[in-house]
C-alpha cells in the first residue's frame, strides 16, 4: 500500500474506533489502566513465561512510561496521568504501533524473531494462520474471535468484536499479511475498552 | 448474598464480560484466563460465581488491597509472582481484617487499636561471590545485636557511661535500619520494628541524652528492646529460606513480640508508614494525623464550610478565627488523640517532655494545655470526635488513641465511609453514585454486620459487582445507574444530591410544603433547557437558577444559627460537604 493508501487505512481505523462509540466519552469516564497494568495484561493474554517484553521501552524510557498513567504508591492514592489527553494518546499510539508492527513481523517466519519467541504458543500459531491471509483458514471467524480474546478477553461489549471483524473482513484494504496482522492488533490495542478502566 | 441470587444478562457475552471484570476486581487478576473455566463459570448463578471467587486465595489479596485503600494507602501491587510483597505489610490492621474475612470472623477488627505483629517478605540479601545468603543475613543481624548489647552494658552504669551511651545512640536508628535492610529484611519490616511505638526506646534515650530527662527506666527500656529484637531475629533466622515468603493471606504468621508486647510499645493500628508520612511538628502539632483520621475513617475531607460559632468561643489565635474554626473545631480535638506521640511516633506518655519530628523538644504539660478541658466540663481533655459546634450531646469525647478506635468502631459515619470507599474502589473514584443507593447499602451493611461483619462486607462487595453501574460497559461518570429499592429517579434533582436534599430538607421543602417557595425534591426545566429546583417568589414567579443556588449555598453555610439549614437538624459533615460542593459547582455552570 502506498502513502495515500496507508493514510486511508489509518483513517478507516480511526473511524472504526470512533464508530464503536466509546471514544465519545473519553472526557468523562475512564482512566488509562496505566503502563504497568497494561504491560501485565499483555503478558497475561499474549506472552509466554520467558518473555522479557516491556511496553515502556517502546516509548523510550520508564519516565515516559509514567505519562501513560501510573500509581505513585504510598499515602498518595491518586492514579496519575490517567486522564486521556493528546500527548498520552500519541504515546499510546506510538507504543502500540511499534508493538503491533513487531507482532506483524512474525509473518516473516524467522524462528529467531524476538516477538515470535515471546508469544504464547497458541497465540503464535493463530498469528501464523492469520499470516496466510487471504486463505480460508485466515478468514475463519473463530480464528478472529480467538485473537480478539487473547488480547482483550471479554473486557469490551460484543458489538466491539463484531465491528472489528466486520471491518477487517469487508472494508479493509489488505496490503501484506504482515500489515494485516499489525493493523488487526493495533486496532484492538487502541480500543478504549483495552486502554481504559471504566 | 444467597446462593439463589442471580441477575440476568442481555447476552452470554455480557455474562462472560461480567465474570472477567469481577474476577479482575476481587481476585486481583486480569480475569478468568482459561476458556474452560470461563465456560463452566458462565453456567452458574452470579452469587455462585462470586462465592467461588471469594473462596479463591487471591480474594485475600483483594481484601488487603481494599483495606489499605480504605486506610489511605495504595501499594503498587500486593503480589509479586507467588508471594505477597513487602508493601502489603504497611498497615497491620489491613492484614488482620483480611484474615478475619477469610474465616468469616470479625471484619471490624480493622478498628482494633492494638494489632498483631506481621512482618513482610524476607528478601535475598546482596551477596559477594562465594557468600551464602544465610550467612550474610546472620552477619548483619548479629551486628544489630552487638550494638544493642553494647547499649545495655553502657546503660548499666549511666552516670559513668553517659557520653559513650549517647554517642552510640546518636547514630543508632539509621544504623539499625540499614543493618536490618542489608540483612535482607524488607524495608517495611525494618521500619515496623524501629518506628512508631518501637521507637519509644529512642524517645526515652533521646530525652535523657539531649532533653535533660532523668535516666529513670532507661536500662529497663534498652534491655526490653534488645531482648525483643533478639526474639524477632531468632524468628527471622529460623524461617526456612524456601518458605521465607508468604504465599497466601491466610498463611501470614503472627510474630512473637517478646517485650514489645508491653502496652507502651505494643504494635498498633498506626503502622510505621503512618508515623513517617504524617510527622508532627512544634508548629503544626498533630494536625496532619488528625486530618488523616477524619479523612480515612470518617470520609471527612475537611472542606472548609462555615459553622455556627458557639457563644463561648475563644478568639485571637489561629484555629479560633471564624474562617479557620470551620475546620479546626473538629481537627484539633481529633489531633489531641496523638498528643503523647512525638518524633517518629514515639510514645512520650510517661515522660515530662516531648520531642517533635522537627526535633524541637518542649515541656509536655505546656504543650498539652491546648487540649485541657475547662473547669466544669466533666472531662479532662477536649479531645474527641466533634460533630456539632452547638449540640455537644452528639459529640464524643475521649482521651487516648484506644478510645478513638472504639469511637470509630461504634460510629455510623465510619461504616458509611467503608461503604463509600468500597463503591469507589469497585466502581471507580470518579463515578457518581446515588446518595440514596449508598445509604441503602450502608443500612444493609450495618444491619448485617450486627450478625457477622465479614459476611456483611462480602455481601456489600457482591451488591456492588452486580450493580448496573459495574455492568455498564461505558458509564457516564456524572450519571447514576443504581437506586435504592422503590426510588424513582425521574424528575429528581441530579443523583449526587437528590437523596441528600430529600433526607435533610424535604420535611419543609417538598411539593406538599415548599417553605420559602422552594421545593428541593424536584428538578425542572425553568426555561430554555435550564434546570433548577421549583422556587417561586411571592408572586408565584420562578426565581432564576442562579438566585436559587445562591440562596441554597448561603443557607447551608451561614454561621447564623437562625438562618442555617437544615433548621434544628443534624446533618453529617460528609452530607453537608457533598451538598455544598455540588451547589458551588452548579453555580459555576
Amino acid at each position: 500500500m502506498g502513502g495515500s493508501g496507508e493514510v486511508k487505512m489509518r483513517l478507516a481505523l480511526a473511524l472504526l474506533l470512533i464508530c464503536t462509540g466509546a471514544l465519545g466519552k473519553l472526557d468523562n469516564s475512564g482512566e488509562f489502566f496505566g503502563a504497568r497494568n497494561t504491560n501485565k495484561k499483555i503478558y497475561q493474554g499474549l506472552l509466554n513465561g520467558t518473555a522479557t517484553f516491556q511496553l515502556s521501552e517502546y516509548v523510550g524510557s520508564d519516565a515516559l512510561g509514567n505519562l501513560l498513567g501510573y500509581q505513585p504508591g504510598g499515602l498518595d492514592t491518586t492514579f496519575r496521568n490517567g486522564i486521556p489527553n493528546p500527548t498520552n494518546m500519541m504515546l499510546w499510539s506510538l507504543a502500540f504501533e511499534k508493538f503491533s508492527h513487531d507482532i506483524g513481523k512474525v509473518c516473516h517466519g524467522n524462528s529467531d524473531d524476538s516477538m515470535a519467541k515471546q508469544l504464547r504458543e497458541d497465540v503464535l500459531a493463530d498469528v501464523l494462520t492469520l499470516c496466510s491471509w487471504p486463505s480460508d483458514k485466515a478468514r475463519d471467524e473463530e480464528l478472529w474471535d480467538r485473537l480478539w480474546l487473547y488480547a482483550l478477553a471479554y473486557d469490551a461489549p460484543e458489538s466491539e468484536v463484531v465491528a472489528w471483524k466486520t471491518f477487517f473482513m469487508t472494508s479493509y484494504e489488505v496490503s501484506t499479511p504482515e500489515q494485516l496482522v499489525s493493523d488487526a492488533f493495533f486496532s484492538i490495542f487502541m480500543n478504549p475498552h483495552y486502554l481504559l478502566r471504566k | 448474598m444467597s446462593v439463589a441470587d442471580d441477575r440476568p444478562f442481555p447476552s452470554a457475552w455480557e455474562k462472560k464480560r461480567w465474570i472477567t471484570k469481577t474476577a479482575r476486581v476481587i481476585n486481583g487478576t486480569r480475569g478468568v484466563v482459561s476458556k474452560s473455566q470461563l465456560e463452566s463459570l458462565a453456567k452458574l448463578k452470579t452469587s455462585q460465581i462470586v462465592e467461588r471467587f471469594m473462596a479463591h486465595e487471591r480474594f485475600g489479596d483483594f481484601l488487603i488491597d481494599f483495606n489499605l485503600y480504605y486506610l489511605g494507602f495504595r501499594p503498587k501491587s500486593i503480589r509479586s509472582n507467588d508471594y505477597i510483597r513487602d508493601d502489603a505489610f504497611r498497615f497491620p490492621a489491613s492484614i488482620t481484617a483480611a484474615k478475619e474475612v477469610l474465616k468469616n470472623g470479625d471484619y471490624f477488627r480493622i478498628f482494633d487499636f492494638y494489632q498483631p505483629l506481621y512482618l513482610g517478605a524476607l528478601q535475598e540479601p546482596d551477596t559477594k561471590p562465594g557468600e551464602n545468603a544465610d550467612e550474610v543475613r546472620k552477619r548483619h543481624l548479629d551486628a544489630v545485636m552487638t550494638k544493642l548489647n553494647l547499649a545495655v552494658e553502657l546503660a548499666k552504669d549511666l552516670p559513668k557511661n553517659k557520653k559513650k551511651f549517647c554517642a552510640v545512640l546518636n547514630n543508632e536508628p539509621p544504623d539499625l535500619v540499614e543493618e536490618i535492610i542489608e540483612g535482607g529484611i524488607g524495608q517495611s519490616t525494618a521500619f515496623t520494628i524501629t518506628i512508631g511505638p518501637w521507637s519509644s526506646y529512642f524517645a526515652y534515650n533521646f530525652g535523657y541524652c539531649f532533653g535533660g530527662a532523668k535516666d529513670d527506666g532507661i536500662l529497663q527500656m534498652v534491655t526490653t528492646y534488645r531482648d525483643s529484637m533478639l526474639t524477632l531475629i531468632e524468628q527471622m533466622l529460623a524461617r526456612d529460606p524456601e518458605k521465607m515468603t508468604d504465599k497466601s493471606v491466610q498463611g501470614i504468621p503472627e510474630w512473637k513480640m517478646g517485650g514489645f508486647g508491653q502496652p507502651n510499645i505494643r504494635t498498633n493500628q498506626l503502622g510505621a508508614f503512618f508515623w513517617r508520612n504524617l510527622p508532627n511538628s512544634s508548629t503544626n502539632l498533630d494536625r496532619k494525623r488528625g486530618a488523616y483520621m477524619l479523612k480515612h475513617f470518617f470520609c471527612d475531607d475537611l472542606t472548609p464550610i462555615n459553622v455556627v460559632i458557639p457563644d463561648n468561643h475563644a478568639k485571637g489565635k489561629h484555629g479560633t478565627d471564624a474562617s479557620c474554626f470551620a475546620c479546626h473545631y473538629k481537627l484539633d480535638p481529633m489531633a489531641g488523640f496523638f498528643r503523647n506521640y512525638g518524633i517518629l511516633g514515639s510514645d512520650y506518655k510517661y515522660l515530662d517532655f516531648i520531642t517533635f519530628d522537627d526535633q524541637v523538644t518542649v515541656d509536655k504539660d505546656k504543650y498539652q494545655a491546648a487540649w485541657k478541658a475547662g473547669e466544669g466540663r466533666g472531662r479532662t481533655w477536649d479531645v474527641g470526635y466533634i460533630r456539632s459546634t452547638t449540640d455537644d450531646s452528639i459529640n464524643t469525647y475521649a482521651a487516648e488513641p484506644e478510645d478513638l478506635f472504639e469511637i470509630i468502631r461504634n460510629s455510623p459515619e465510619a461504616k458509611k465511609c467503608i461503604v463509600k470507599r468500597a463503591a469507589q474502589y469497585t466502581l471507580g473514584e470518579n463515578q457518581s453514585v446515588d446518595a440514596g443507593y449508598l445509604e441503602y447499602l450502608t443500612e444493609k451493611f450495618i444491619e448485617e454486620s450486627k450478625i457477622n461483619s465479614s459476611l456483611a462486607l462480602k455481601d456489600l462487595v457482591y451488591n456492588l459487582v452486580i450493580s448496573d453501574t459495574f455492568l455498564n460497559p461505558d458509564p457516564d461518570s456524572k450519571s447514576c445507574y443504581d437506586f435504592a429499592p422503590g426510588q424513582d429517579p425521574n424528575g429528581r434533582p441530579p443523583c449526587l444530591v437528590a437523596y441528600l436534599f430529600e433526607k435533610n430538607c424535604a420535611t419543609c421543602h417538598s411539593s406538599s410544603g415548599a417553605k420559602g417557595g422552594l421545593d428541593l425534591t424536584k428538578w425542572i426545566d425553568v426555561g430554555g433547557g435550564v434546570f433548577s429546583f421549583p422556587h417561586l417568589d411571592d408572586n408565584k414567579k420562578q426565581y432564576s437558577r442562579a438566585q436559587t443556588l445562591t440562596v441554597i449555598a448561603e443557607r447551608l453555610t451561614t454561621s447564623d444559627e437562625e438562618e442555617r439549614m437544615p433548621s434544628n437538624k443534624y446533618i453529617s459533615t460528609e452530607d453537608l460537604q457533598t451538598l455544598v460542593k455540588w451547589v458551588e459547582a452548579e453555580k459555576l455552570k
